[in-house]
């Protein structure tokens, strides 16, 4: 057999198996979506009668941490600080901490929350790099700001559960903005479930475009610039019909950063965030699984998708390829730490479904797409290119992508519709279909790259470029 | 192959046509029937409020018969008004969601096999304040679906029915704290009979909603119950005896502190952190040298518990703290030196550095000493830089400089 019938005949099989995995995976999203459908439903009958202004103003309801890491962060911190200090909850103090910053991050938070040292003794659970001072501000009882060492977010949020009083922590970043009730929708799960809620995550949004005063989200519409709606509808699709659908499954492996709620104890009992990785919330959320399995307890990390935390995207295409490197390189290193997991019955759903589904199509998927171009190019040169064939799996595969992404713009217009008018909706309807010419693809390369980096073992954070809510977006950003 | 894909490529580009005309028709219907509805709620409000205000018997009469498809207007107009008003207009009102029958269809809602519609239906009768639905409310409290029976027991509250009260208590046993929040709400509101009712089914309560208990009558603040928490001190549990303190602490009597400082000797550590609390808020002066014990106590909450305590009592406790800034005990002093930070007491104090030779001056400088003795000097540095005064902060040096701070102390 020659070399070019070899090639051909791997270039076939090659072709079933993408045929395969496309089908498998676009079967395991579309019962994502569908079991998403149905919670979310059930969600807004539920939240119909949640009585929050009562919660709100009960003294039985939990206090809670709020833990903002916060490293370089000058141009958001102050703002956003003052919205978490606006949040409607009964009782809650708010610990800023900084992470070794060198621009004006803690003068900014000194001036306008008007700091002073304090001499605070606290309980050291975990262990951090060097606390430099812990300070207190004049106008916010409830007001903490911890100045660290560089040590990373990871140690800068363990630094933060140390100091911090409360049963349960919400950790939110420094770029971020959580709207008014969204702490109480967020507790929720742990007020009704006390005993088995480990972790709660609410969606968090894109605040690109929107309106931000005294930090408030005040208006919101979607951002002008093409590359930021399409993370928009990705947004929109991870959040809804994504880990909605694994909450509901009790196999959520992801907690965003940017917004979620933990109960102290339990992150104190498993080491606390791990300096070891590019994303420390995914690691402690598959972390806290493992531990809760050892440990034989009934649990449960629930995904609640009404609280809303507005979050700045990257508006490059620089930024945003070292965002999902990191994101990427995250994920396989998670899932490389705790491989024990993987196809083991101990674990139940995680182990057997959630764990599975993440190696093959969230790890190995970009590589499976990617190699599937090559190997169109190769079928090309060795002739064996059935342009119908290809024609007709590329539509397939676009328009599934389409339904999926339109899909999550119906659930957001039938539960939330956060963005009201008309023109938002069509272009979210029409970068629904764009996003899969190009946006997608790049990501998918994106990918591949971060784990030759894993694989090298390269790792840098990535700097975002930040803007500020205030401030009009320069025209430089988005070079 | 190729067949099949077609279909599938023909079939998804149906479904992503069929989502996207769904997507539209709903807003633009939701749009339509919401600008409808502004439109004609502008209209009638005004007249449904002038009804109200005037001696007009009949709603429907006043507003010359009410369309078919304008119940749902006026049903939120009622609704909104009856929740915000009081005496006859409020009568008034649940007169008019009578008459239009609105009272009679929640009544047949309680039967709907849609838990969500038997809620808002029991919601609905206790807003109207019907009470010739209390028999229907009450068999709701045997629902199923507990949202439903507490919608339930909230609506015979608001109907003033007492038949209420005792399945409320019960549904304190309910795991969710979410629940319990809202019942123990209700339960507040409804005043002495809960008393009672609460004291004498706390023996059949689980330990979850015996501690709801113990909660509610620390909420209502009632010096009737004093002595039965008193006795719970001593209870088995020890979540009961530190939820006890935390009560007494609310209620805020005095003569209850002796048995509250006796909980500072607890075996476990959360009564004694709650007793610490309550404590405090009590502002009992006889404490003052237990509290100054439990400083050194070895655990964390109690430690800082205590010393918060001490600096809530006031001036003798604030004293208590500063004699702490001697003790062998590095915990006990790094807390003392926080809460006299929080009192304000080194700030104030160290203005006394820049004054002339005499007792005040010898006072700050002893403070400043035992700060940084303590090996706590972060804000004396801050001071040190940052006063105003320059002969503060000369002084602060000089005092830090003759003092060197311990290396390595940490709490």
């Amino acid at each position: 057999m020659s070399w070019i019938e070899i090639a051909t005949r791997a270039v076939v099989w090659f072709n079933y198996f993408v045929l395969v995995y496309f089908i498998l995976l676009n079967t395991l999203y579309l019962g994502l979506f569908l079991v998403s459908l149905v919670e979310i439903v059930r969600f807004l009958r539920r939240t119909f009668f949640s009585d929050y202004r009562q919660i709100l103003q009960s003294d039985m309801t939990w206090p809670i941490s709020i833990l903002v890491p916060a490293h370089n962060e000058e141009k958001t911190i102050a703002e956003t600080v003052r919205s978490l200090l606006m949040v409607n909850y009964g009782e809650f103090e708010v610990i800023v901490v900084n992470d070794g910053s060198n621009d004006g991050t803690l003068a900014c938070l000194r001036e306008a929350f008007e700091l002073r040292r304090i001499d605070r003794p606290y309980k050291r659970s975990l262990p951090t790099r060097e606390v430099r001072g812990v300070y207190g501000s004049l106008l916010h009882a409830n007001l903490r700001v911890i100045d660290k060492v560089k040590g990373g977010k990871s140690d800068a949020l363990n630094a933060g559960i140390n100091l911090s009083r409360y049963p349960l922590f919400c950790s939110i970043d420094a770029d971020s903005i959580i709207e008014e009730n969204a702490l109480l929708r967020v507790v929720k799960p742990f007020m009704e479930h006390p005993q088995e809620t480990v972790a709660v995550g609410g969606i968090v949004r894109i605040v690109n475009g929107c309106e931000v005063r005294d930090g408030k989200v005040v208006r919101v519409e979607l951002p002008d610039r093409p590359l930021a709606i399409f993370q928009v509808i990705e947004y929109l699709r991870a959040f809804l019909t994504g880990r909605v659908g694994w909450s509901v499954l009790r196999s959520l492996l992801i907690i965003s950063g940017a917004f979620g709620v933990y109960r102290k104890q339990d992150v104190i009992d498993v080491g606390g965030y791990s300096l070891n990785t590019d994303t420390e919330d995914l690691e402690l959320v598959v972390r806290l699984h493992e531990h809760m399995r050892h440990q034989k307890r009934r649990y449960r990390v629930v995904f609640v998708p009404d609280p809303v935390c507005w979050t700045e995207i990257p508006n490059s295409v620089r930024v945003l390829a070292r965002q999902r490197n990191r994101w990427h390189r995250g994920l396989v290193q998670t899932l490389w730490a705790h491989r024990g997991m993987m196809l083991n019955p101990r674990y139940g759903g995680i182990g057997l479904f959630a764990f599975p589904y993440f190696v093959c199509f969230e790890m190995l998927g970009p590589f499976v797409e990617t190699l599937g171009y090559l190997v169109v190019l190769l079928s090309f040169f060795l002739g064996v290119l059935d342009l119908q064939f290809l024609l007709l799996f590329v539509a397939a595969a676009g328009l599934y992508g389409i339904f999926l992404s339109v899909s999550a713009v119906l659930l957001e217009e039938m539960s939330f519709r956060r963005y009201p008018s008309w023109v938002d909706l069509t272009k979210l309807l029409v970068f629904a279909v764009l996003e899969n010419l190009g946006y997608r693809q790049m990501l998918a390369f994106f990918k591949v790259r971060a784990f030759l980096d894993v694989v090298r073992r390269r790792r840098t954070w990535g700097r975002m470029d930040r803007t500020g809510f205030g401030d009009p977006l320069p025209a430089s950003a988005d070079r | 192959m190729q067949e099949i894909l077609l279909a599938a490529v023909v079939a998804v580009g149906a479904v992503f046509l069929g989502l996207t005309v769904l997507i539209v028709a709903t807003k633009a219907w939701r749009e339509t029937r919401d600008r409808w509805r502004a439109a004609r709620r502008r209209e009638l409000e005004p007249r449904i409020l002038r009804w109200v205000h005037g001696d007009g018997t009949s709603v429907e009469g006043a507003l010359g018969g009410v369309a078919r498809s304008e119940r749902a207007v006026v049903e939120s107009v009622l609704l909104d008004h009856v929740q915000r008003v009081r005496g006859v207009e409020r009568d008034r009102l649940a007169y008019a969601l009578d008459e239009l029958g609105f009272v009679e269809r929640y009544r047949s809602g309680l039967q709907s096999g849609r838990w969500w519609t038997r809620a808002i239906s029991a919601e609905r009768l206790g807003m109207a304040g019907a009470l010739r639905a209390a028999r229907d409310l009450a068999g709701m409290l045997e629902d199923p679906v507990p949202e439903v029976r507490i919608r339930a027991a909230a609506a015979l509250g608001a109907l003033g029915g007492e038949a209420a009260v005792r399945p409320l208590i019960l549904a304190l046993d309910e795991p969710s704290r979410w629940s319990t929040i809202r019942i123990a709400d209700i339960l507040t509101g409804m005043g002495q009979p809960v008393l009672e009712e609460l004291v004498g089914l706390f023996p059949r309560m689980t330990v979850h909603g015996k501690l709801a208990a113990i909660d509610i009558l620390g909420r209502v603040r009632s010096v009737e119950v004093v002595d039965w928490l008193r006795a719970r001190l001593w209870n088995d549990h020890r979540d009961v005896r530190a939820r006890a303190c935390h009560a007494l602490g609310a209620i805020g009597d005095a003569d209850s502190a002796p048995a509250v400082v006796q909980m500072l000797r607890d075996p476990e550590w959360p009564v004694r952190a709650m007793a610490a609390k309550a404590l405090g808020r009590l502002r009992f002066h006889g404490a003052i040298p237990a509290l100054a014990l439990a400083v050194r106590d070895p655990e964390w909450w109690v430690r800082a518990n205590a010393a918060e305590a001490l600096r809530r009592i006031g001036d003798p406790g604030l004293v208590a703290l500063e004699l702490l800034l001697d003790d062998a005990d590095t915990f006990a002093r790094h807390q003392a030196v926080l809460m006299l930070q929080e009192a304000g007491v080194v700030d104030q104090r160290i203005e006394a550095l820049a004054g002339p030779d005499g007792p005040e001056r010898r006072r700050a400088e002893g403070l400043v000493e035992k700060l940084v003795a303590a090996g706590q000097v972060g804000r004396l540095r801050e001071l040190e830089a940052t006063h105003p005064d320059p002969a503060v902060r000369r002084a602060l040096g000089v005092l830090r400089e003759r003092a060197p701070e311990p290396a390595g102390v940490r709490s």
